[in-house]
C-alpha cells in the first residue's frame, strides 16, 4: 500500500520538477539577459567549452567504429570531416578540386583522369599517392555509380584514371558524395579488409568516441589546408528537439546541426547569445505512397490527397513560416527543376470531393469516411519524430485534413530503426512521410533512388515504365538543353501523376552559441558548417 | 430435492451474510470507509472522474479531434476553456476524453489481467500438488522479470497501438494476482464449508465457482481498485513514449508527449494532462487503500 502512496508521491514530485526547472532555466536567461549573474552561468560551462574547443548536436546516428567509407548510417557530418572526395560540390553545384588539383575526361566522357594533390597524408601520418586512391576505388561499389566503373588505373605516382561503361553526366558530382565514393586509407582496413577505422585525409580526425553518444574530434595534425581555430569537436547525439533547445541554452551545447523544433524559435529569438543561421534548404518533405495498395493506384485517390491539403497552412503554422509550400516534389532551389515543370497542386477541397465521386467513392453510411463497395478509403501513414519534431504534428494535420474530404487516415509513430525499415525492407506501409535527398544528390540520384528500377529489385517510391526509361535516359544526355527537356519531362510526370503528395521545403537552420564568431554554412547541409573558419570570442 | 434445496439454503444464506459484511449498519465495510477521510475523498474524485468519463460526450464542449490551425495555442475562452494545443485542438475536451480514454484502457487492461489470473490461481490453489507447483513456478519466472521492461518489450514488438499495449501489459502483470488468488483459494479450500459441498457431492467445478470464487471475489474487486491508479500511470507512460495509444487519440499520455516540445513556450499544455493523472491516480489510490484497511480491521 505505501507502494502506491510512493507512486503518487513520486509523480507529483517529478511534475514539479520539471515545472521548477522550467522556471529555473528562464531565470537563468532572464538573469543573464539582464547581466546580473553572470558568474553563476561561467561556473556552470563544464569543461567542453573552454576557448578553443565547441560542442555541436547532431541527431543521426553516430558509430565511428561502424562508419566504413563504402556503406554505413552514420551521420554524414562525421564524414565529411574525416574522409575527403576527389572532386568536391561548390556553391551552387560548381565541382571544385579536392583531393584531385584537376581533372580531364576523354572525349567519349567515360575515362576521367585525375591528377592528385602531392602535399597530402592521412590522419595517421602515412601519405596519400595514386595507390591510396586505386586502394579506395576497388573497394567501391562499381554499380553505385549511374553507370558502373569498369577500371581503375594507376598512370603515375600521383595521376590516377578511372573509367566507366558509358557517359553519364552524373559521375563527377557522385565522386563528390559524403558517401560512398570517398578517399580511406589502407589502414582503414584490416588484413581481412573489414573496416576497423575512421582515417582520411580530411581536416578532422577521431580523437575518442563512445558509440551513439558522443564523438570527440581533433584536427588532422597533416592536413595541407588552413588550420582550424578551434582545437576540439565534441560531436554528440541528441535525439530529442526539446533537448536540444534546453541544451543550447543552457551552454552545454554550441551549435546543432540537427533540426530544432519551430516552436523554440521565440526562445532563441529572445536569447541575447543564441542565433540562428537561416539558409534556403533543398530539401522537401512528402508523402511516399505504397505502390502494391490497390487504394492508392487509383490516380483519382492520389489527386485527391494532393488537393486536400493546404500547404501554406502547414508552413505558416507547423514550420512557423521558415519554409516555402513545395510544389513539385524538389524545390526550385535544385538544378532543372523550373516552375513549368513542377506546377504541384493547390488547396481545393471540392476538388478532391470530386475526385473522389468520380472514383466511386460515396460516404454511404453517413460516417464522414467515403467509402466504395462497402470498404471505407483508409489508409495507413507511418511517421517518426526523432529527425524531424515538426512531422508529428503535420501528421496529425494532415490526418484532420482528408478527413474534411472523407479520406480516413491511421496515424502510426515508429521508432527511427522501425520506420527505415518500413521504407528499405518490409514496405509496410500506405503512406509514410519522407524527405528528399540534399544537394549534390538532387535532382538525378534522389530521382534514381526512388523511382528507378533496375532488373531485379523494386523502385523505392513508385515505379513507372515511362519514367524509368526518362530516367535512364537523361543520366546520359551530354546537351544541356536536351538534358532540361528530359528533366521537364520526369518532374512534369510525376506531378502529373500524383505519385506522391507534396508537402513543403523547410529551410535548413542551424541555431548557434554567439561565442563563435565565423559562422559559415558550409556549400552542403551534409557538410553543415564551416568548421575551420570558426573562431571563439575571448 | 431436499437435499438441493437445503444447497440452495446454504448459498442464499451465505450470500446474505456476505452482504452483511459490505453494509451492516454500525460495522460494514461500506460504514468503515465512510468513517475516514482520505477515502471519502478518493472515492467522491473516483465518482466524478467516472461520470465525467461516461458523459464525456455531453460535457466535452468542443471535438476533441478538431484541428484547427488558425486558432493554435490560443489562451482559455469561453468556447476553450482551458485554451488550444499547437494544432488548434481544444484541451479542455482532449482533457475530459482523455478520462475515458484512461478509464476504458485500464478497465480493459485489469479485466484481461483477470482473465488470465482468476482461472490460473484457482485451479493452482484448488488442485494443489503438482499442478499447483508447476503453475506457480511458472508464475516466478513471470515475477522476476521487471515488469514494465517485459510489458515495454512485447509492445514494441507487437507494435504501436492501444490494443497491443493493452495485450503487452496484461500478459506480464498478472503473474502476482494469479499467486495471490491461489492463496485465498487454498484458505478456502480448508473451510469447513467446502467440505461440507463436496460431502453433498458438488463437483470441482461447482465448487470452484460457486463457493471459492464467490468468497474471495471482493477481496479480488478491492485489488483491482487498488491497482487501477497504477494501471493508469503504466498506460499513460506507454503512451507517452509511443507505444500505447497513437495519436489523435485524446490520451493524457499523449497530450503530455506531444507538449513536450512547448515546455518552455507553452508549459501549461504540459500542467493540465500532468494534474490530470495526478487526481486521478491519487484518488484510486486512496480509494484503494481505505478499502484495504476496512477490510484488514
Amino acid at each position: 500500500m505505501k507502494k502506491k502512496c510512493i507512486w503518487a508521491v513520486i509523480v507529483s514530485a517529478l511534475s514539479l520538477v520539471l515545472l521548477i526547472s522550467g522556471c529555473i532555466s528562464n531565470q537563468v536567461l532572464n538573469d543573464t539577459q539582464n547581466g546580473t549573474s553572470g558568474s553563476s552561468v561561467a561556473t556552470d560551462m563544464d569543461d567542453s567549452n573552454q576557448f578553443d574547443s565547441i560542442t555541436i548536436m547532431v541527431s543521426g546516428m553516430m558509430n565511428p567504429e561502424d562508419a566504413s567509407p563504402i556503406e554505413s548510417s552514420t551521420e554524414m557530418c562525421l564524414y565529411e570531416m574525416v574522409y575527403e572526395p576527389l572532386v568536391k560540390y561548390g556553391k551552387g553545384g560548381v565541382i571544385e578540386p579536392g583531393l584531385a588539383e584537376r581533372w580531364e575526361i576523354n572525349d567519349n566522357g567515360t575515362q576521367y583522369t585525375f591528377y592528385l594533390r602531392e602535399d597530402v597524408k592521412f590522419s595517421d601520418g602515412t601519405s596519400f599517392n595514386a595507390d591510396s586512391v586505386v586502394s579506395s576505388a576497388k573497394r567501391w561499389e562499381p554499380t553505385k555509380f549511374s553507370t558502373p566503373l569498369t577500371n581503375v588505373e594507376k598512370l603515375d605516382d600521383y595521376t590516377v584514371r578511372l573509367t566507366f561503361k558509358e557517359n553519364c553526366y552524373p559521375v563527377i558530382i557522385e565522386l563528390t558524395y559524403p558517401r560512398p565514393f570517398r578517399i580511406a586509407s589502407e589502414n582503414s582496413f584490416d588484413t581481412n579488409g573489414n573496416f576497423v577505422k575512421m582515417i582520411g585525409t580530411g581536416e578532422w580526425m577521431v580523437e575518442s568516441y563512445i558509440p551513439e553518444e558522443e564523438v570527440v574530434m581533433a584536427p588532422n595534425p597533416y592536413y595541407y589546408g588552413t588550420k582550424p581555430s578551434i582545437k576540439k569537436i565534441t560531436i554528440r547525439k541528441v535525439t530529442d528537439g526539446g533537448s536540444r533547445i534546453m541544451a543550447l541554452q543552457s551552454r552545454e551545447a554550441d551549435l546543432s546541426l540537427a533540426d530544432l523544433p519551430s516552436e523554440s524559435k521565440s526562445i532563441i529569438e529572445s536569447s541575447k547569445y543564441l542565433a540562428v543561421k537561416n539558409t534556403e534548404g533543398t530539401m522537401g518533405f512528402f508523402l511516399m505512397l505504397n505502390q502494391e495498395n490497390k487504394i492508392l493506384q487509383d490516380k483519382n485517390v492520389r489527386l485527391a490527397l494532393n488537393y486536400a491539403i493546404d500547404k501554406n497552412s502547414i508552413v505558416d503554422n507547423i514550420l512557423g513560416g521558415d519554409g516555402v509550400v513545395a510544389k513539385g516534389i524538389l524545390p526550385d532551389t535544385v538544378p532543372y527543376v523550373t516552375d513549368e515543370n513542377s506546377k504541384g497542386y493547390s488547396y481545393n477541397p471540392e476538388k478532391a470531393k470530386e475526385l473522389l465521386a468520380e472514383s466511386g467513392y460515396m460516404d454511404t453510411d453517413g460516417d464522414g469516411i467515403v467509402d466504395k463497395n462497402g470498404v471505407p478509403l483508409s489508409l495507413t501513414l507511418v511517421f517518426q519524430s526523432e529527425e524531424y519534431a515538426a512531422w508529428k504534428p503535420m501528421c496529425e494535420y494532415l490526418q484532420a485534413a482528408t478527413k474534411d474530404v472523407g479520406i480516413d487516415i491511421r496515424l502510426e509513430q515508429r521508432d527511427i530503426s522501425a520506420y527505415y525499415d518500413a521504407i528499405w525492407k518490409n514496405r509496410n506501409f500506405d503512406m509514410i512521410i519522407y524527405r528528399t535527398y540534399e544537394d549534390s544528390w538532387n535532382p538525378h540520384g534522389f530521382l534514381r533512388s526512388m523511382f528507378y528500377r533496375a532488373e531485379s529489385g523494386m523502385s523505392v517510391c513508385w515505379y513507372d515504365s515511362q519514367l524509368n526509361k526518362y530516367l535512364d535516359e537523361v543520366i546520359k544526355t551530354q546537351d544541356e538543353s536536351t538534358r532540361q527537356a528530359k528533366y521537364d519531362q520526369i518532374f512534369k510526370l510525376i506531378n502529373d501523376e500524383a505519385l506522391i503528395v507534396t508537402l513543403c521545403c523547410p529551410d535548413k537552420q542551424y541555431a548557434y552559441n554567439t561565442r563563435l564568431q565565423n559562422v559559415t554554412v558550409a556549400p552542403t547541409t551534409y557538410e553543415g558548417i564551416e568548421w575551420q573558419r570558426i573562431t571563439i570570442a575571448k | 430435492m431436499d437435499e438441493d434445496d437445503e444447497h440452495m439454503m446454504q448459498i442464499k444464506i451465505q450470500a446474505i451474510k456476505k452482504l452483511n459484511v459490505w453494509f451492516r449498519s454500525s460495522n460494514g465495510i461500506i460504514n468503515r470507509i465512510f468513517t475516514q477521510k482520505a477515502p471519502v475523498f478518493g472515492l467522491v474524485i473516483v465518482a466524478l472522474i467516472i461520470f465525467i468519463a461516461i458523459a464525456a460526450s455531453v460535457i466535452a464542449p468542443n471535438d476533441p479531434l478538431k484541428v484547427n490551425m488558425s486558432m493554435r495555442l490560443e489562451g482559455p475562452s469561453s468556447l476553450y476553456w482551458l485554451g488550444t494545443d499547437n494544432l488548434g485542438r481544444c484541451i479542455a475536451s482532449r482533457l475530459i476524453w482523455g478520462a475515458r480514454m484512461s478509464l476504458i484502457y485500464s478497465l480493459c487492461v485489469l479485466g484481461l489481467m483477470m482473465v488470465i489470473s482468476i482461472p490460473i490461481g484457482l485451479l493452482s490453489g484448488y488442485a494443489g500438488g503438482r499442478v499447483d507447483t508447476f503453475i506457480m513456478r511458472v508464475t516466478d519466472i513471470f515475477l522476476s522479470l521487471p515488469t514494465f521492461l517485459m510489458a515495454l518489450a512485447i509492445a514494441g514488438t507487437l507494435g504501436p497501438s492501444a490494443k497491443n499495449m493493452i495485450i503487452a501489459m496484461a500478459s506480464v502483470w498478472w503473474s502476482s494476482y494469479a499467486r495471490i488468488i491461489r492463496g485465498m483459494a487454498m484458505q478456502m479450500k480448508q473451510q469447513d464449508f467446502i467440505l461440507a459441498a463436496k460431502a453433498a457431492a458438488c463437483t470441482h467445478s461447482q465448487i470452484i465457482f460457486r463457493h471459492i470464487l464467490r468468497n474471495i471475489a471482493s477481496p479480488i474487486i478491492i485489488m483491482a481498485t487498488l491497482e487501477i491508479g497504477s494501471i493508469i500511470l503504466a498506460i499513460a507512460s506507454f503512451s507517452f513514449i509511443g507505444l500505447g495509444a497513437q495519436p489523435p487519440t485524446p490520451e493524457w499520455g499523449i497530450m503530455l508527449s506531444d507538449s513536450k516540445e512547448f515546455i518552455q513556450t507553452q508549459p501549461q499544455l504540459m500542467i493540465y494532462p500532468g494534474i490530470a493523472i495526478i487526481i486521478t491516480v491519487m484518488a484510486f489510490n486512496l480509494l484503494g487503500e481505505g478499502l484495504k484497511n476496512a477490510i484488514q480491521d
